[in-house]
């Protein structure tokens, strides 16, 4: 009963990592994901970690939520809401995607529910929550009675101001159940109780549609693995903690991305073992880079999101997924220059190299021609890649029509694809008031460590860390996971007009009630931290700052808060902004409060790897800053002590990786066995 | 041999293409990083959350490298302006650390809250280029905020109108300058500091070109610009190579100016002769009295983001447009106004342009653009005293329409298209501002034009006013004139003011100003995109779901596609719902 397991079902593999409790021994394996029986996949995959059937819990990410909703597979649904707004779902702020700037045929998506499951009944709320017109109750209910002959399996309600006052949200409910029994239901007022209509409603719908898949599934989780010597399930969400699995499935909306939000969380509990309080976080996979950046030791977090166009307002990590990865698709264009589309040629058929079919050029194709990634990348129970389909991918669609060799067509696709993806890293830290020179790369995925090296160098960062378990860094992550619950409340008034007394009122009100629904949910609540934060702004800007005391929730708050938060929240502005105002009015919007379990270390291994690094052949491999093939010695990643170094141009290959050493740069092992590359020179 | 040695000269061509694109992006994440330090640090929504702003880069002739991707309607003015500029200051050389201020619409500027800031790039002492940073701005004085007002008869009304000046001399402020503008503007922090920020994006821009520089060599980057504007040139070379020869004209006509009823004439005449394409715009109406006169500046970017759009969407927006595409255009014309028009309003007239230029291509290129689109920008403002207080409270609000049908589907109900680039305000958010309350907020079924593939509809919002004494100022178009349908498509339905719609309702004039007792109601109904295809070519389950989501109604399949086709589609519902 000693072993922990972290599960991460992904588009294409499902990687699973069990961690010894007592010796902190770590192992890893990847299988691909059954699409048909996801809880048959991961007891599948429990046994290739370990002989061991028990396990004291398993933590478990999955991308079910996501890809339900980017493959448009959700269940039939309905919205009711305020009469005259049933619109606000497919009006939303009215700007087009910055794809679609240039391009009329690139559009928002579709509303998730469609005009006519879109019911208005007739009742007001204004802005201070004072009913204005009385909710028609009769409506309400012929309006229900309409949605159960048409067999709709859940129903979003969101009326305007629900966040204020949500009698009507809530009677509505009430009718609603009565109507219609076996329908799931979700209220604006629960999901995302916060200002602003169109972002609400979107909320809500995603996790009214996501509760008839989620709901089963965890349960069905749930009970599998209990039958299968699982001591404790729960489960990952975006916010970067784990639940109790009816809890989870309860606020489905709330697990959308939460696989690259472990993998987040992972690095920055690593970074913190490191030394390393500030980093940025690459994820590069087959069709996205996912981008996550760590300050002061934790995940930066946002408080609105996108998945597929549709806004999702909930606390989550930030991670940017930008659509470049080892599987997109190279192209010459009409006017003869080489670009890198967005479309990834996925799993199925993959790569050229794959041997799965594909004849179009990939970023991987690329690295293989070029001797960055080995044949036989795949490693045990993975496959060989095949290095004539892809030169042949590559030679028909890049150098013939180029009239050019193949090796310059590689070098060509993979200049342009690092300096896009340095473009995205650069930028999105950017927006973040970052700079990312000074601050150290952690690099993982599957085919991130191929590249990190040369991103790190074009974008002037020195520094690189390639975790041991790169390939499997996400399912790390949930194995040091904290339990936690987000809960938040909408205040909106002018800070002058608040006392101290009712901020701590409130922040106990929802401190209670996010500890009530965690313990009602089965998970074990002592150890918790409350932490709070309040959301402020000058009165009259359109967005908002979290200022953070720091100091965890008590049960009682100083005098002086409001001064203090006044202080923070001027300082803050000038940190992100670049200005503060002091005589203008503040004005408190959103009041958060999340309590948190125990995060777990970053697990060390238990002795040194003992012998010799293993080294094979020396190969000539291509170096894209370098412009030209160089010798690079080659060295099996599970073989390597912990003290070992080697300095480029060298090679690093197993666990599902690649790392490329770059002419300039020298690699090390650590107690961690991670791969630390540090820049020493120019080229 | 001759082949080997032709097989590496390829690839050495192939690898400088390559070159151009890594510096390319690098160029363009200065460019980023210019817009991201002014959004972050200015002051008003318009430029943090709309992005209503540009920033790019130049080369030591003040052409255009690259452009942040935020306004399409900013394009093309930035070359403009900085033509104007080097002429501006030939006798008076810019010093490292100068920030250059202008907004004068007759000098390349686009309207007046269009303010640019030009500052020089040295590197030891020797220009190497420029970088400049455009943003809408709130308001700049003048008679009324922003100029929103319909009815203001020139420029003097508008704001201030800043020639080529120094705003910062050698990085220090110009204080003379500030304390000028601050004793002129109605909310002297927010325009200040949104100034400061435009600063700030040009100071960061510089550091950050010349790092660039300094990566990858001055030769390099001078030989990219080069590049890149040549391939721009290349691309719409091709494009064009496919254009028939010929004269192909687009007409759209703008409802008034605001002051008399004329209608404005907006024709756009595109002659292809071989590789040479001219557009002439000589025969649009003349300048007019109201503020719907469209600069020279913003003219040129609603054609050139036409061909971009209709030729190659991979096109990198700098000099190389402006290079290929000739525009001829007449002075003291509406698309070419002379001292001393006023502009505010010009998008009504910039967006047509566009329109007209999309469907002259649009006969060149069968079966590939969309049809019209709403063209046209409603902004209103409710301006009063908020009950109880003496405060004084402005709601401003914009509004789009339908978008054009396209060639293969429907248009997208409801969002922003082609040059215009806004944002809505939340219902919540207004009225948890302002003494009003929204009664809906709605499509307009209907609206959009019939066709294979159907426009998109319109919006609607009613507003009603929980105080006496509102002003209610706005500009809106397209209330006479209704958008076209293309190859066949049916006209999409014009937008209207209305006043009190449950009670005696009244149509208010689209330009102008009215006030509003407690407990009127303003219905602003927004246009809807034009057809694409015949409408009889129209799948009746697309028909179906149309009218079973409430977006066309019976009337309308009757009237539009036939009362046969009516049948059809009722007896399609019929089947369709006794299979389920």
């Amino acid at each position: 009963m000693s072993g922990r397991l972290g599960v991460d079902i992904g588009g294409t593999f499902t990687d699973v990592v069990r961690l010894d409790l007592a010796t902190g021994a770590l192992l890893s394996a990847k299988v691909a994901t059954d699409y048909a029986d996801p809880v048959g996949g991961i007891v599948a995959g429990k046994t290739k970690v370990s002989t061991e059937r028990e396990a004291e819990s398993l933590h478990h990410a999955t991308t079910l939520a996501t890809n339900a909703i980017l493959e448009g597979k959700l269940p039939k649904g309905a919205l009711l809401t305020t009469k005259g707004f049933r619109d606000v779902l497919d009006i939303g702020r009215i700007q087009r995607p910055v794809e679609g700037i240039y391009d009329f045929n690139i559009d928002n998506p579709e509303p998730l529910i469609p005009r006519a499951l879109r019911l208005e009944v007739a009742e007001r709320i204004d802005a201070k929550g004072e009913v204005v017109a009385p909710l028609d109750e009769d409506a309400v209910r012929a309006v229900a009675r309409e949605l159960a002959s048409q067999n709709v399996k859940s129903v979003a309600i969101c009326c305007l101001f629900g966040f204020v006052n949500s009698a009507h949200e809530r009677r509505i409910a009430e009718i609603v159940a009565a109507e219609l029994p076996d329908a799931e239901i979700s209220l604006s007022s629960a999901v995302s109780p916060e200002i602003r209509e169109f972002e609400r409603a979107s909320t809500t719908v995603i996790d009214a549609l996501l509760k008839p898949i989620l709901l089963p599934y965890v349960s069905r989780l749930e009970e599998r693995l209990g039958g299968d010597g699982v001591g404790q399930v729960r489960i990952m969400l975006a916010s970067g903690g784990l639940t109790a699995p009816t809890l989870a499935g309860g606020q489905p909306a709330a697990m959308v991305n939460s696989g690259p939000a472990a993998g987040v969380l992972a690095a920055a509990n690593l970074g913190r073992q490191m030394g390393l309080d500030d980093l940025v976080t690459i994820d590069m996979g087959g069709t996205s880079l996912d981008i996550g950046v760590v300050e002061g030791g934790r995940p930066v977090h946002k408080y609105e999101g996108r998945i597929a166009g549709y806004p999702l307002r909930l606390p989550m990590i930030d991670v940017a997924a930008v659509a470049a990865g080892g599987g997109s698709i190279a192209f010459v264009d009409q006017v003869g220059y080489i670009q890198v589309a967005r479309e990834s040629a996925g799993s199925d058929p993959g790569p050229a190299c794959y041997g799965r079919g594909g004849t179009r050029p990939t970023i991987t194709d690329a690295d293989l021609i070029l001797d960055r990634l080995g044949e036989s990348f795949g490693g045990e129970g993975g496959f060989r890649l095949d290095r004539e389909a892809a030169a042949a991918a590559m030679r028909t669609e890049i150098a013939e029509p180029l009239e050019i060799g193949v090796d310059d067509a590689a070098a060509g696709v993979l200049d342009i694809i690092q300096a896009r993806m340095a473009k995205a890293i650069s930028a999105n830290t950017l927006e973040k008031g970052l700079d990312v020179r000074g601050l150290p790369l952690v690099v993982y995925g599957g085919a991130g460590p191929t590249h990190g090296a040369e991103l790190a160098e074009s974008m002037g960062m020195s520094r690189l860390v390639v975790p041991y378990l790169a390939g499997n860094f996400s399912a790390v992550g949930l194995l040091l996971c904290p339990l936690r619950w987000d809960i938040s409340r909408m205040i909106l008034r002018r800070i002058d007009e608040l006392e101290a007394i009712d901020l701590a009122f409130q922040i106990g009100a929802l401190d209670q009630e996010a500890r009530t629904t965690l313990d009602a949910g089965g998970a074990d609540t002592a150890d918790l931290t409350t932490r709070w934060i309040a959301h402020m702004r000058y009165v009259g800007q359109s967005y908002d700052l979290p200022v953070d005391l720091g100091e965890p929730w008590q049960g009682e708050l100083q005098p002086d808060v409001l001064d203090e938060l006044i202080v923070r929240f001027h300082d803050l502005h000038q940190r992100r902004f670049a200005y503060r105002s002091e005589a203008e009015t503040v004005e408190l919007v959103q009041l958060r409060v999340s309590v948190i379990g125990t995060e777990r270390d970053y697990p060390l291994p238990s002795g040194t790897q003992q012998g010799d690094a293993r080294q094979g052949e020396t190969r000539a491999v291509y170096f894209t800053a370098h412009g030209g093939r160089l010798d690079a010695s080659v060295w099996d990643r599970r073989t390597l002590p912990s003290d070992w170094q080697v300095d480029g141009p060298a090679v690093v290959e197993g666990e599902g990786s690649s790392a490329l050493i770059p002419p300039g740069w020298r690699a090390e092992t650590d107690e961690w066995r991670n791969l630390v590359m540090t820049r020493t020179g120019e080229a | 041999m001759a082949r080997s040695k032709n097989k590496a000269a390829k690839a050495s061509d192939v690898r400088a293409r390559v070159q151009s694109q890594v510096v390319r992006y690098a160029l363009e994440l200065v460019a980023e990083d210019m817009a991201v330090t002014l959004m972050r640090t200015a002051r008003s929504t318009v430029i943090k959350e709309v992005q209503d702003l540009s920033c790019a880069l130049f080369d030591r002739d003040g052409r255009v490298i690259v452009q942040s991707s935020h306004a399409p309607m900013l394009l093309a003015g930035s070359t403009l302006t900085m033509r104007e500029a080097l002429d501006a200051l030939a006798d008076r050389p810019l010093e490292p650390g100068d920030v250059i201020i202008a907004n004068d619409p007759f000098r390349g500027g686009q309207h007046l809250m269009d303010v640019m800031m030009i500052s020089p790039v040295h590197l030891e002492g020797a220009l190497i280029g420029y970088v400049g940073a455009v943003a809408h701005h709130s308001d700049l004085g003048g008679a009324s905020p922003g100029g929103v007002a319909g009815g203001l008869r020139d420029i003097f009304s508008e704001g201030l109108c800043f020639p080529f000046v120094k705003l910062y001399q050698a990085g220090l402020e110009n204080r003379d300058l500030f304390a000028m503008i601050e004793n002129n503007v109605r909310a002297p922090h927010k325009t200040l500091g949104d100034l400061r920020a435009q600063a700030a994006a040009c100071l960061t821009g510089i550091r950050r070109f010349l790092e660039v520089v300094g990566r990858f060599g001055l030769k390099t980057i001078t030989d990219c610009n080069d590049m890149l504007i040549a391939e721009t040139e290349a691309r719409l070379k091709a494009g064009i190579a496919r254009l028939p020869d010929g004269v192909f004209v687009g007409e759209d006509t703008v409802d008034d100016d605001g002051v008399s009823d004329r209608p404005i004439p907006i024709r756009v005449k595109v002659e292809k002769q071989g590789e040479r394409i001219v557009v002439d715009l000589t025969e649009c109406g003349d300048q007019v009295e109201g503020n719907v006169n469209c600069p020279l500046a913003t003219t040129l970017a609603a054609v050139q983001y036409g061909f971009v759009v209709a030729l190659d969407k991979h096109v990198c927006p700098n000099h190389g447009c402006f290079n290929i595409i000739e525009v001829k255009t007449r002075k003291g014309s509406v698309v070419d106004p002379e001292r001393p028009a006023a502009t505010a309003a010009r998008t009504n007239v910039s967006l047509k342009v566009q329109e007209a230029t999309l469907m002259a291509l649009a006969q060149m290129l069968p079966g590939e653009i969309m049809a019209p689109s709403h063209a046209q920008i409603s902004h209103v403002a409710f301006v009063g005293t908020e009950p109880g207080t003496d405060r004084a409270f402005i709601y401003n609000d914009i509004f789009g329409g339908g978008a054009g049908a396209r060639p293969a589907k429907d248009g997208r109900d409801a969002q922003d298209t082609h040059l215009a680039r806004f944002m809505n305000t939340p219902t919540e958010m207004i009225e948890h501002e302002y003494p009003v309350r929204v009664r809906c907020y709605e499509l307009v079924p209907d609206s959009g034009g019939a066709g294979t593939y159907r426009g998109a509809l319109g919006v609607a919002r009613e507003v009603e006013a929980l105080t006496d004494k509102v002003v209610f100022s706005r500009y809106g178009d397209r209330q006479k004139f209704p958008v076209k349908g293309a190859d066949g498509g049916g006209e999409g339905r014009p937008g209207r003011f209305v006043l009190n719609p449950d009670d005696e309702a009244r149509s208010l004039k689209s330009k102008g100003v009215d006030e509003l007792r407690r407990g009127d109601v303003v219905r602003i109904v927004t246009p809807g995109g034009g057809g694409y295809g015949a409408p009889s070519e129209r799948r009746v389950d697309l028909l179906a779901d149309d009218l079973m989501n409430g977006k066309i109604t019976e009337g309308h399949i009757a009237a539009e596609y036939g009362e046969a086709m009516l049948d059809k589609v009722k007896a399609w519902l019929a089947g369709g719902i006794a299979a389920e």
